[in-house]
């Protein structure tokens, strides 16, 4: 038996009209996504005009700046372009999308491990103390980049799942794991950051 | 014997979706309850950090860019609309090849005598077939008088029926035994 015992943080959406949002945004796609597959190049751009900003959204989390997230985002849709064919519609194609985009961050920061490691190293150097005054765009940018520092796994959980709202299952398919596991990586994660954070002075 | 909360059944909790033994556990445990609790400043944390948001204007570019890069990437193909095709013509013509009256694709036991695929051209002195053609090519009298390549075939038409049955005749013995 579920119970509610403590305040959820996370808003369960149930209302009918989402729903039908939803379904009606899934059957666009997937005419977007035929009208693609028959070699309709403009189809496409319908897809890109509807996920273009989550996709830059997500990518940001991963690299923490907007010209790495743009190239990435970039990189995404053309991935997503070149593999549309192999689309079957097993899952949505914003769940298909989304574990490309991780891929692509994913090869990203594999290629700029060790330039990651010497700006995480100096700026956990310089970090300066940090005061309840502190501006908020500065606390974001360290909390990001706090994000940024969490292992692969929970980096990824954390960021599909905090930041973009999706389920356990939803996360468990973009990043081929169970759903157990993403509760636990989640859990990790949350505690690690705080501990990221308070490490730095920032809580 | 006591166990802590596992690290999904404290996920569970913090989501408001804890089973009732752990939620129990969890008010009773010091050491789960202040896991829990830093998870959760974590969570405040990390839902308090924004994405910095592009110009309005960047989302066009940011089309425009994807649009042009997309316009060197060939199209996409689906197996649908690649293979189909492709299997259909196989599938037409197999049908049309198996058609019995066509002949063409027969079962192995009866398959006719193989043919090598290449003989050795005879030289031009062993060959027996050069003598005939010479003696039904034109001459050079025939050609001028325009009957072209026509004259062979008025002298074939001219034949007896006996005549026309001997130089049958004679064309199936020379050619016996040889490959084509």
């Amino acid at each position: 038996m579920m119970v509610g015992a403590l305040d959820s943080p996370f808003p369960l959406v149930v209302a009918s009209n989402v729903a039908s949002a939803t379904s009606r945004l899934q059957s666009e796609d997937r005419d977007a996504i035929e009208a693609c597959q028959r070699g309709e190049r403009e189809a496409f751009d319908r897809l890109v005009a509807r996920y273009q900003r989550d996709v830059y959204r997500l990518c940001y989390r991963y690299v923490n700046n907007h010209h790495d997230a743009n190239d990435l985002a970039q990189e995404a849709f053309l991935r997503a372009y070149r593999a549309i064919g192999k689309f079957r519609g097993d899952s949505s194609f914003s769940t298909w999308l989304y574990r490309i985009a991780v891929n692509a961050c994913l090869s990203f920061r594999a290629s700029r491990k060790a330039a990651a490691e010497e700006l995480s190293e100096s700026l956990a150097d310089g970090a300066s103390p940090v005061t309840e005054s502190l501006e908020r765009a500065e606390q974001s940018s360290r909390v990001r980049e706090a994000v940024s520092r969490l292992p692969e796994k929970q980096r990824a959980t954390l960021i599909l799942k905090i930041y973009h709202e999706l389920t356990h299952e939803e996360v468990a398919k973009i990043l081929g794991s169970s759903v157990g596991t993403v509760k636990a990586n989640l859990f990790h994660a949350l505690g690690n950051l705080r501990r990221l954070l308070a490490a730095e002075g920032g809580e | 014997m006591w166990t802590h909360a596992s690290d999904q059944d404290l996920m569970d909790v913090l989501e408001g979706a804890g089973r009732v033994s752990a939620v129990d556990h969890v008010e009773r445990c010091d050491h789960c309850r202040s896991r829990l609790q830093a998870a959760r400043e974590g969570l405040r944390l990390a839902q308090a950090a924004d994405v910095p948001e592009p110009s309005p204007l960047y989302w066009e570019s940011f089309r425009q860019q994807v649009g042009r890069r997309l316009d060197s990437v060939p199209a996409p193909a689906t197996w649908r609309w690649t293979l189909g095709p492709a299997f259909a013509a196989l599938a037409l013509t197999l049908a049309v090849l198996s058609v019995p009256g066509l002949r063409l694709l027969q079962p192995a036991g009866e398959s006719g005598p193989v043919l090598p695929a290449w003989s050795p051209p005879l030289s031009a002195e062993e060959d027996p077939g050069l003598s005939l053609i010479q003696a039904l090519a034109p001459s050079e009298d025939d050609l001028k008088a325009g009957s072209g390549g026509d004259a062979a075939t008025d002298s074939l038409g001219e034949l007896s029926d006996d005549e026309s049955s001997a130089l049958a005749e004679a064309l199936r013995s020379e050619l016996q035994g040889r490959n084509l």
